[in-house]
């Protein structure tokens, strides 16, 4: 008897949170078993690339049929001749993730010719596929082009290891680990005292005296990944005040974004689930890890849409490849505008939480 | 003279729900106030207006600029820090008088033996206690209860009681929001009787009609 009466309990449990039990039930498996047409095949085919003619004398056929044979495993994007600095700039910006610098005479049958790649040391997920890429230029030139065709491989900057890599995303994983569950959490346990906060100061002061105490505690992880990452003798500078910065930026619009949603879901499971969903949404999507490209191009033009992927590219480009600030000038403008949309987000949730009123 | 609170043709609609329809209502200064009705009469959602922390459908709520404190029904501290700690915040955010003040809200509400607890660990009562005394922190000019009395045993009601009738002066303005009326007959100037988000009754208590026995027969119920 009692059981039945427990069981009745549960499925009056299930009526009363519907919603919270469709998104984790129906909602959230149709998303991810959607998502997986992102991820359309392992080998790299869809990675931009620069193709960037040698000199004036390279003909647009030349540069025709090297698009061509690059489009087997790569986006191509052709530049001008004598903008192979321009290629390579946008190559440390993770626009693009190799350069092909094109020689005239690819279309001469009794030329010999060779194709230079330009890949970077410290993009490592790159680096075995750009081997099979090169290979896989070789033939497939050798297939299609009357030249006979050579590739040589050139590697800039400093040689990192996959482990020198994986630090700088693992500091930016604690970050969203952090915006996207913790603070939710700390905020929701506090609910109760929003009533005497809204008499006695406002919502406002409560999210400005967060914001004050939670953005420098971020910096504690950041150090103990730095402190770690020296006694690895890793060459990873996580502490350098651009790579500080966009990580505190990237913090503040995430915390943005996770706390206007537990406000406009007045701070119910749904919320939290949705956090939790976006989470893990944007690990997925934003190619923290792997260069934008892999896996299929509907992935790649999402990441290119999100802007957690440039928050990565910056804080890579300084702490990894030791570039400044000034190299991610449009990426950083571009994200302090984004954060000032979502802390906007956040300020509309809570005049909407604030204007509801007590339903308790 | 303290200004009084103006409530005039005040309306209150969740949706489909009205929770308060038409009220005009003046708390004057120097009294203390009852709002009395049965669960869901719209007691509670007036307090809320009083405090800005809902707006109204329709009609002016004016509460003069003074301190104004409140207890809420369901208690309102952080849960994760201890009462200590918990006075020391609000006692900092609304501005405590003295620490005199601060010692003798915690000696009315006997919080010196738990002040190093945590505030969500504590029973039913001894929240309440504490909500009470939070509310009472910054010595308000209008102080607006929601239930004081529930959760309180009956030393606690005793104490409350006293302090509430010694608080009320010319300046000192209490508006209690309660079902049961029995508890505050001994201290109430006047009474308000709400049903179904309506005033039924708006009246000073003359000495011979009790506040339960006004309230009865307002709803009909003698």
């Amino acid at each position: 008897m009692s059981l039945r009466s427990l069981l009745s309990k549960e499925l009056r449990w299930l009526r009363r949170n519907i919603a919270t039990v469709v998104l984790v039930l129906v909602v959230l498996p149709a998303i991810v078993a959607t998502c997986t047409v992102a991820f359309q095949q392992v080998i790299p085919r869809d990675t931009p690339v620069a193709l960037v003619p040698e000199d004036e004398s390279v003909t647009d056929d030349e540069m025709s049929a090297m698009r061509g044979v690059t489009t087997f495993f790569a986006d191509p994007h052709s530049y001008e001749a004598g903008e192979r600095d321009r290629a390579v700039r946008a190559m440390t910006r993770e626009e693009v993730y190799a350069v092909f610098v094109v020689p005239p005479g690819l279309l001469n049958e009794s030329a010999d010719v060779t194709v230079e790649m330009v890949v970077e040391e410290e993009m490592v997920p790159y680096e075995q596929p750009s081997l099979a890429i090169a290979s896989i230029l070789r033939f497939q030139a050798g297939q299609i082009l009357p030249a006979n065709v050579g590739v040589e491989r050139t590697a800039v900057g400093e040689d990192r290891t996959l482990s020198e890599f994986l630090v700088s995303i693992g500091a930016m994983l604690v970050t969203m680990l952090f915006a996207f569950a913790y603070v939710p959490y700390i905020l929701a346990d506090e609910r109760q005292v929003f009533r005497r906060i809204r008499v006695e100061s406002s919502l406002w002061q409560l999210l400005a005296s967060k914001f004050a105490v939670l953005i420098p505690l971020l910096l504690i992880p950041i150090l103990t990944f730095q402190g770690i990452a020296a006694y690895l003798n890793f060459s990873v500078n996580l502490v350098a005040p651009g790579a500080i910065a966009v990580t505190l930026l990237t913090f503040v619009y995430l915390t943005a974004i996770s706390l206007g949603i537990m406000f406009l879901t007045r701070f119910e499971t749904v919320g939290r689930m949705l956090n939790v969903t976006l989470l893990f949404g944007s690990l997925a999507f934003s190619n923290l890890v792997y260069p934008a490209g892999f896996f299929s191009p509907l992935r790649r033009e999402i990441a290119k849409a999100s802007p957690l992927h440039y928050s990565m590219v910056v804080q890579r480009g300084i702490s990894l490849k030791g570039n400044g600030i000034g190299m991610y000038t449009e990426y950083l403008l571009g994200l302090v505008g984004f954060t000032v949309l979502c802390l906007c987000f956040l300020a509309g949730s809570v005049v909407y939480y604030d204007r509801g009123g007590y339903r308790g | 003279m303290v200004d009084p609170i103006h409530l005039v043709d005040v309306s209150k609609r969740y949706g489909d729900v009205t929770a308060l329809d038409s009220v005009d209502l003046t708390v004057e200064p120097g009294k203390v106030h009852c709002l009395v009705g049965p669960n869901g009469s719209g007691k509670t959602t007036l307090l809320d207006l009083l405090l800005g922390l809902t707006r109204p459908t329709s009609g002016t709520v004016t509460v003069p600029d003074v301190p104004v404190g409140c207890s809420f029904q369901s208690p309102t501290f952080y849960p994760g820090l201890s009462v200590r700690e918990n006075l020391d915040v609000f006692a900092r955010l609304s501005g405590c008088p003295g620490e005199g003040w601060r010692a003798a809200l915690v000696d009315v509400f006997d919080l010196g033996h738990v002040e190093d607890q945590l505030a969500g660990t504590l029973s039913g009562g001894w929240q309440k206690k504490l909500d009470l005394a939070l509310g009472l922190l910054k010595r308000p000019t209008y102080l607006l209860l929601d239930e004081p009395f529930s959760d309180l045993d009956d030393v606690a009601q005793h104490r409350l009681r006293t302090l509430l009738t010694d608080y009320c002066d010319d300046d000192r303005t209490i508006l209690v929001v309660t079902h049961r009326v029995s508890a505050f007959e001994d201290i109430v100037d006047r009474l308000t009787v709400f049903e179904s988000g309506e005033i039924r009754y708006d009246g000073p208590l003359d000495g011979e009609t009790t506040a339960r026995e006004q309230y009865m027969t307002t709803l009909g119920l003698d």
